[in-house]
């Protein structure tokens, strides 16, 4: 054990960057904040919070979303000083390469240091924590191809709530028959309830005969808090960008169909629709070098984003195979193309152009309305519903006369739907309107959070997905790893609801 | 009518680093690209082929190693026809003279093209010395920095130059070598289409023989100029700060210089 005087750590200040992450939930309270720099300062932490009974937050990057690190009561760990990597390994059965880090460390700090490949989840949010987004099953873009976190990781070792640290490896823990994994001198008996068979970050893992590893990743920190990981990585190779444009936003979407079974499978397909695509229009007439594209194809009411990898020998195969399914689509108006990385920077900065636009929209609005906030839906349904919730969502916006615009991971069936109110009456009826879209969503199959989590934000839509029973069997395995709540008070559940 | 663009592979500008020992560029890893001006040099083409009907085929030509083929198949993506790549490990080493020299032999292979199309300048060397030494070599004239084509026939080029202090409208007969020094900023994005010529299009490689070149007037050899040293330069300009405090006086001071140093007629 480390003794805590020796670990660093300060008085949180009014303001403290550390009461408040990207979500900028307001109402964040913490008296101090520690900086431990392995895992036995991280444990020993635990431990003596535990012996206080003392409530803490888990700060990773502050990168979040959904409020999850923003602390309401007692101390925060900020895991930035955990920031070390090892260097790149062979696992000995396969030969797969792996990298450990510990969990402060950034996908940029990873990325970087790595040559030869790459870790493939890209949540876009690059200065994120690697441990930030094992807790919160990150995925983003290419996990069209790749899958979320969860497929990517090997091992993680983690601090319990009482102190004590678990090396857990993919394989190692399953739940019985009757659901019950046995783990560190406890039964876990894990919820029961059906995911959705979709992209998904909401609420506790759960299948039959579940990996233990699976329980923590996505857990938003309330069952431990993650040291250290172990994470898959694949091979580098090139890609070529394209732009599909279509004549109105359906005719894009009916492509998504057919693009998800070509092959090669792009490596993601994100979607723009027909406000989006004015908007970023817009922008470029007021200022050209903001977007640095020139004119899109005339008529262009949708687009397609995707990336396809090809090897040295078959560039031209992907070249021919992508321009006949284009010019085969029904309402194609026109196609960017770029294979230098000069060039694909520019069409992924244009990609990433619309959420970016959105936020200066929603900042000049606040200089009227201080507490107006964008209200972008993280709903996913399977493939077969995707249609149907579209149309859904939009007609229910539509219907309503509020600003709005729709872009995302088409590829998994999960679009944004960003509301930009323009005072406090469209707030309101905005919120209104996400639970309409919420429940829809669960109706046909699908999450209300495919990638963000549920965090202290969005915990009314848990309830809408899996019921009062099932809120009930995840506050169980929580207390069964936590029995006094201390750890992220306020995720996932009410903040007074223990038992 | 036959339009040559000539193009040159450069080093990305934004990703480079200067090796604070020998003074060059670090080039390795360094993703190479189309040289802006030369991508200016092929907007101007394919705007012509566009709107006079006489230009009936467009060559991108460089000089360089095998991979150099890939700013071929840009330029063929952006609008040129065809591409010819003159490579050859006798070429390595090459001055500007030289540089020219091989080029213009390349060019004589392709039928001696009426309108030849250079960027100012290449972004790594800034010599901007080889259109004026193609224009030499080949005894054809050189119009500089070009901002607009007014005229094209078989027989003549009406231009109008940018100069030091204004644009200057120059006339001359054909074949002649055109730079251009200027285009638009926000650069054009080829369709999967485009890109999809570009990599079906075969490269004409040209070796020093091939090229009909002269041993002697070929890469080192050929080279009369030295690369002797390169330093990195200095700022060594002093600054004069004037802020909210004495604003009305840094205001007096500028006024003073200007009125002092304006060597304009009133």
């Amino acid at each position: 054990m480390v003794e805590i005087k020796t670990i660093q750590k300060r008085t949180v200040k009014a303001d403290d960057v550390y009461l408040c992450d990207e979500s900028k939930m307001p109402g964040g309270k913490a008296e101090e904040v520690f900086f431990p720099k392995n895992i036995e300062e991280l444990s020993s932490l635990a431990a003596h919070f535990y012996s206080l009974k003392k409530p803490y937050t888990v700060f990773g990057r502050g990168t979040g979303i959904t409020g999850a690190s923003v602390p309401l009561e007692g101390a925060v760990i900020s895991l930035e000083k955990m920031n070390k990597i090892n260097d790149l390994a062979h696992c000995k059965q396969t030969g797969k390469p792996f990298l450990k880090a510990e969990s402060g460390v950034t996908l940029t700090e990873i990325k970087t240091s790595l040559e030869r490949f790459f870790y493939p989840v890209d949540p876009t949010e690059m200065s994120a924590s690697i441990g930030g987004t094992v807790v919160t099953n990150a995925s983003g873009a290419c996990s069209f191809k790749y899958g979320a976190t969860r497929k990517w990781i090997k091992s993680l070792k983690i601090v319990l709530p009482d102190g004590s640290v678990e090396r857990i490896e993919r394989g190692k823990y399953f739940a019985d028959n009757e659901g019950i994994i046995h783990f560190s001198g406890k039964k876990i008996k894990v919820p029961q309830y059906k995911m959705p068979e979709c992209k998904n970050a909401a609420g506790l893992y759960s299948c039959p005969g579940m990996d233990l590893i699976d329980l923590f990743i996505g857990s938003e920190g309330i069952l431990g808090i993650v040291g250290e990981v172990e994470i898959w990585l694949e091979k580098k190779f090139p890609a070529v960008s394209f732009i599909a444009f279509f004549e109105d936003e359906q005719k894009a979407v009916d492509f998504v169909g057919i693009l998800r079974n070509s092959d090669p499978k792009p490596e993601f397909i994100e979607y723009v629709d027909r406000l989006g695509l004015k908007m970023l229009k817009e922008k470029s007439a007021q200022d050209p070098a903001s977007l640095n594209i020139p004119p899109l194809p005339e008529n262009s009411e949708g687009g397609i984003f995707f990336d396809t990898a090809y090897n040295e020998g078959n560039i031209i195969e992907v070249l021919e195979k992508t321009n006949e399914i284009m010019s085969q689509a029904t309402g194609f108006t026109g196609s960017f193309c770029a294979w230098e990385n000069i060039e694909k920077e520019r069409i992924k900065f244009f990609r990433h152009a619309l959420p970016e636009t959105v936020n200066s929209f929603i900042s000049e609005i606040k200089r009227e309305y201080p507490d107006i906030h964008k209200l972008g839906t993280d709903i996913a349904v399977p493939h077969e519903n995707f249609n149907e919730m579209n149309l859904f969502s939009k007609n229910t916006i539509g219907r309503s006369g509020l600003k709005f615009v729709s872009f995302g991971h088409i590829g998994d069936s999960h679009i944004h739907f960003n509301i930009i109110p323009q005072n406090y009456d469209e707030l309101e009826e905005g919120k209104k309107i996400y639970g309409i879209l919420a429940a829809k969503a669960v109706e046909l199959g699908g999450t209300v959070s495919a990638e963000h989590g549920i965090g202290k934000l969005k915990r009314k839509y848990l309830e809408i997905m899996y019921g009062s029973k099932g809120i009930e069997e995840m506050r169980k395995v929580k207390k069964c790893l936590d029995p006094e709540f201390l750890l992220n008070r306020g995720n996932m559940f009410e903040p007074g609801e223990r038992s | 009518m036959k339009v040559a663009v000539l193009v040159k592979q450069v080093p990305r500008t934004d990703k480079i680093k200067i090796d604070k020992e020998s003074g060059t560029l670090i080039r390795k890893g360094v993703e190479s690209i189309l040289n802006p001006y030369c991508e200016y040099g092929l907007d101007l083409a394919v705007s012509l082929k566009k709107k006079y009907g006489i230009i009936e085929e467009i060559t991108a030509f460089t000089m360089g190693p095998p991979g150099a083929e890939l700013v071929l198949r840009r330029s063929i993506a952006l609008g040129a026809d065809k591409g010819v790549l003159l490579s050859d490990k006798a070429f390595s080493g090459a001055d500007c003279w030289a540089t020219a020299y091989t080029l213009s032999c390349g060019l004589k292979t392709m039928g001696n093209p009426k309108l030849i199309i250079c960027g100012k300048q290449a972004i790594d060397g800034d010599t901007a010395q080889v259109p004026g030494e193609i224009s030499e070599i080949s005894g054809m004239p050189v119009l500089p920095y070009v901002l607009d084509i007014l005229e094209l026939t078989e027989e003549k080029i009406v231009v109008v130059s940018e100069f030091e202090n204004g644009t200057v409208t120059l006339e001359t007969s054909l074949p002649a070598v055109v730079t251009v020094g200027s285009g638009s900023n926000i650069r054009r994005i080829p369709s999967v289409n485009d890109v999809l010529k570009a990599y079906e299009s075969e490269i004409v490689v040209l070796d020093k023989t091939k090229a009909g070149c002269n041993d002697t007037d070929i890469g080192l050899k050929g080279s009369p100029t030295r690369v002797v040293k390169i330093e990195p330069a200095f700022s060594k300009g002093d600054c004069e700060m004037f802020d909210d405090g004495n604003f009305n006086e840094g205001f007096e001071k500028i006024k003073v210089f200007l009125m002092e140093n304006n060597d304009e007629e009133n």
